[in-house]
């Protein structure tokens, strides 16, 4: 019985799924199995990956005739899966398939449980490091479950929110029960994945619909991050255009809800919001006093920025917006700080429940690799048992 | 003069040691020399090392002497040789960074009186000491701290903290003390730098009176190697540990008594342990030196129980727990007998004894996941999850996260 589906999309990245690919199979366990929807141009790396591994545990989805969108190649995944449970995580990623263990304690903890998510590292690899970098991990291992009213107002009403909601239940580097996704697919249009940012798209919806939501703080997974990552635009503004061009070509029905005059490509607050919102409106969903948070979030993201040329534009452009949206009185309340400062080094060491370190340590040279190197530092998933009776 | 002398005493580990010494030699300071006191059965080893294949000036060979040393007169006869302004002794398995050298002059700058100075200590098994799941530290803290030394001397003495052992802070021995205090104490002391066979507590005892002013960082500069030979990998193995006790006490038989008289508390058998040990050594010091001890037999009470508490099973802990009752109930006509109160057999410690994660600011790792071979390699590994050194000293305080 497979109890856990590790998917993958991927798109032209054959060199980084391959070694996902490679790293999680070296794993003794049975119960899980890979799959990857490859949406290459190119068919033939993975294809001879498959067949050189011979893995029963591995399925890989050939390219379609024409490359899909992103929604469609997540979407043609999970029919193919055959997992009690459902995870994605990028092709530059890594997850650990000891997740199974986690899954079957946390259920003995919380029998209803049907979203489990995990905390978080990121890993940017090698080539796009400028000099040094520092990164974080929690050190807490503790695990909870969430009120469901407070998961609402993280995500809806971006309580708590950084420069985008901290509500990580979902299906990207979470899992979710085949049986909440069906559930899913059954309550909101007849697919598992629909609109604009997909991560977002599916909290939005795990969050409606789960009876339980589980977060063990202890990291699971690494979200990494190369060149051709979505995520280098917020590494990067440079790539910002063109990444924005590339989402908005994928999403032929638009990304944008309506009144909300904020471009997608101002940054990851306002990207994320439209795909909430659109989701809001699509179904319903009228809710009040959540946009001093939102506004909140805008001012943390321009304050990502690392130089003074672009803080300044971002911050009139969703200035403006923010006028545009809910006039003067509430662009009063955006007040965005210029942060970065480089003459100030990074702190390396543990404060505030994280521990940071340089991301050097170990010289990995993959997101597997350097889940290997932080997992000897983290809390044994093998203990978890111990910890919870 | 120089900075700071690194003493590295050895005994037939030769392929530790020039694995170390090679190490401390990829340092270009020039503010640091290295003394090797080879105590080895075969000379030769180290002697055509040094003759051929390595030449530093900084470092120095003294060769093994016509009889045998005990560990505590290998360390001994290493002082007279010193040059540095200050001392710092390692195990022949260990690693210490150079640049202590540059921490000690910062805050001899900032504290003109500063006699002793410590620093955090990773620790790290060779591949060759892993029995089982073992795992390595590293201190990840930065912050530096002027001792209080009423306190630490509460901690030393009389077991103010009630740990399994007591934190020897400041010493030789993984720390540095300075050459001006270490003749002090040889004059106070016994007429040696060192009588103890437990030299480092022994080190650990004397520096903590006898210092004037003791300054730490939290920022570890060294690693506590522990190869397969080594005495600390005794604690893998109660085998081991039996047999390095038993040649421990006969190397040292003319040396002060490696068990005080007047603490029945076996170095073998159930009391048998790195506690019990340390606390002969403490013990003794105190009654030789007429050092306060209100208050350690309460607390060695509860040292013992949290020594218990680390047995690997339940049979085990029934066996150490009788035998500290045995030990208690003779000690001193039984005055601390009803302090020694074991409470049942708890296996969630043992769960949770050799446990990946950062606790109390401390990173542990499983070692059979590190690619690291050495405690060089593990230290520079680790120091990308502490404070860069130019950072401490410069005293910096603000940082970006």
């Amino acid at each position: 019985m497979t109890l856990l589906s590790i998917c993958i999309p991927t798109r032209n990245r054959q060199t980084y799924a391959a070694d996902a690919i490679r790293y999680l199979l070296r794993s003794e366990r049975q119960d899980f199995e890979v799959v990857v929807a490859d949406n290459s141009d190119d068919p033939a790396p993975l294809a001879e990956l498959t067949a050189s591994l011979g893995d029963p545990r591995l399925k890989l989805l050939s390219p379609a005739a024409v490359p899909l969108s992103m929604r469609d190649n997540w979407e043609r995944l999970i029919p193919e899966t055959s997992g009690e449970w459902l995870s994605y995580i990028g092709d530059d990623d890594y997850l650990d398939p000891e997740l199974c263990d986690v899954i079957r304690l946390a259920r003995t903890v919380a029998p209803k449980m049907d979203c489990l998510s995990w905390g978080r590292a990121y890993y940017a690899w090698p080539e796009i490091r400028k000099g040094d970098e520092i990164t974080s991990l929690p050190v807490s291992s503790s695990l909870a479950t969430f009120k469901k009213e407070d998961l609402l107002k993280r995500l809806f009403f971006w309580e708590k929110a950084t420069d985008r909601p901290t509500c990580p239940f979902g299906i990207y580097h979470g899992v979710v029960s085949r049986t909440l996704m069906d559930q899913i697919h059954q309550t909101f249009s007849g697919c598992y994945f629909e609109q604009g940012n997909l991560d977002y798209d599916n909290i939005c919806k795990v969050v409606m619909l789960s009876e339980c939501c589980v977060l063990w703080e202890r990291p699971l997974s690494v979200f990494g991050a190369c060149r051709a990552s979505n995520t280098m635009a917020l590494r990067d503004r440079s790539f910002a255009e063109e990444r924005t061009k590339q989402f908005l070509a994928e999403n032929p029905d638009g990304v944008q809800a309506e009144g909300f005059p904020f471009s997608p490509d101002l940054g990851i607050a306002a990207s994320i919001a439209h795909t909430i919102e659109r989701f809001k409106q699509k179904y319903g969903i009228e809710l009040s006093g959540w946009e001093d948070n939102f506004i909140g979030a805008c001012a943390k993201d321009c304050e990502t920025s690392f130089n003074r040329a672009e803080f300044k534009s971002r911050s009139e452009a969703y200035g403006s917006a923010i006028a545009a949206w809910r006039g003067k009185p509430a662009k009063k309340q955006f007040k965005p700080e210029y942060r970065f400062r480089p003459d100030v080094p990074a702190f390396i060491g543990v404060t505030e429940g994280k521990l940071y370190f340089d991301m050097n340590m170990g010289d990995t040279k993959t997101a597997a690799e350097f889940y290997e190197m932080i997992d000897a530092m983290l809390f044994p998933v093998r203990l978890l048992e111990a910890r919870l009776l | 003069m120089t900075d700071l002398t690194i003493c590295v005493p050895t005994r037939n580990r030769q392929r530790y040691c020039i694995e170390t010494i090679r190490a401390l030699a990829r340092s270009n300071a020039r503010n640091f020399d290295v003394i090797v006191a080879d105590n080895s059965d075969d000379a030769s080893v180290l002697a055509e090392f040094f003759a051929n294949d390595f030449h530093d000036e900084r470092f120095r060979l003294l060769p093994p002497g016509d009889r045998v040393y005990s560990m505590v007169d290998n360390w001994e006869r290493t002082m007279p040789e010193v040059t540095g302004r200050w001392v710092s002794f390692i195990g022949d398995d260990d690693y210490l960074d150079p640049r202590a050298a540059d921490l000690i002059a910062r805050y001899e700058k900032t504290y003109p009186d500063v006699e002793a100075v410590g620093w955090g200590r990773m620790a790290f098994n060779w591949p060759d000491n892993r029995p089982d799941e073992t795992i390595a530290s590293i201190p990840a803290g930065s912050t530096t701290y002027v001792s209080d030394q009423s306190k630490l001397q509460d901690v030393l003495y009389r077991w103010s903290e009630r740990k399994s052992k007591p934190a020897s802070g400041y010493g030789v021995y993984h720390g540095a003390v300075k050459r001006s205090l270490m003749e002090r104490i040889k004059a106070r002391f016994g007429g040696r730098y060192f009588e103890h066979p437990n030299v480092d507590y022994d080190s650990a005892c004397k520096v903590t009176l006898e210092g004037k002013r003791l300054v730490s960082c939290q920022r570890p500069f060294s690693v506590l190697g522990a190869c397969g030979a080594s005495n600390s990998a005794g604690l893998q193995s109660a085998k081991t540990m039996t047999e390095r006790t038993k040649t421990f006490n006969q190397e040292n038989e003319h040396n002060v008594p490696v068990a005080c008289p007047g603490f029945p508390f076996p170095l073998s058998g159930g009391t048998m342990s790195v506690c019990v040990s340390v606390a002969h050594m403490t013990y003794w010091f105190c009654t030789t030196y007429g050092v306060d001890l209100t208050g350690f037999g309460e607390n060695f009470a509860a040292s013992a129980m949290e020594e218990c508490a680390s047995a690997r099973d339940e049979e085990h802990y029934a066996f150490k727990v009788a035998a500290f009752r045995e030990a208690f109930a003779e000690w001193e006509g039984g005055r601390w007998a009803a302090c020694f109160a074991p409470g049942p057999y708890n296996p969630e410690r043992v769960a949770f004894r050799r446990m990946s994660g950062v606790f109390n600011n401390v990173i542990y790792f499983q070692e059979r996941k590190l690619k690291a071979q050495t405690p060089y390699e593990f230290y520079r590994f680790g120091e990308h999850a502490v404070l860069p050194v130019k950072h401490v000293m410069s005293g910096r305080k603000v940082f970006t996260t």
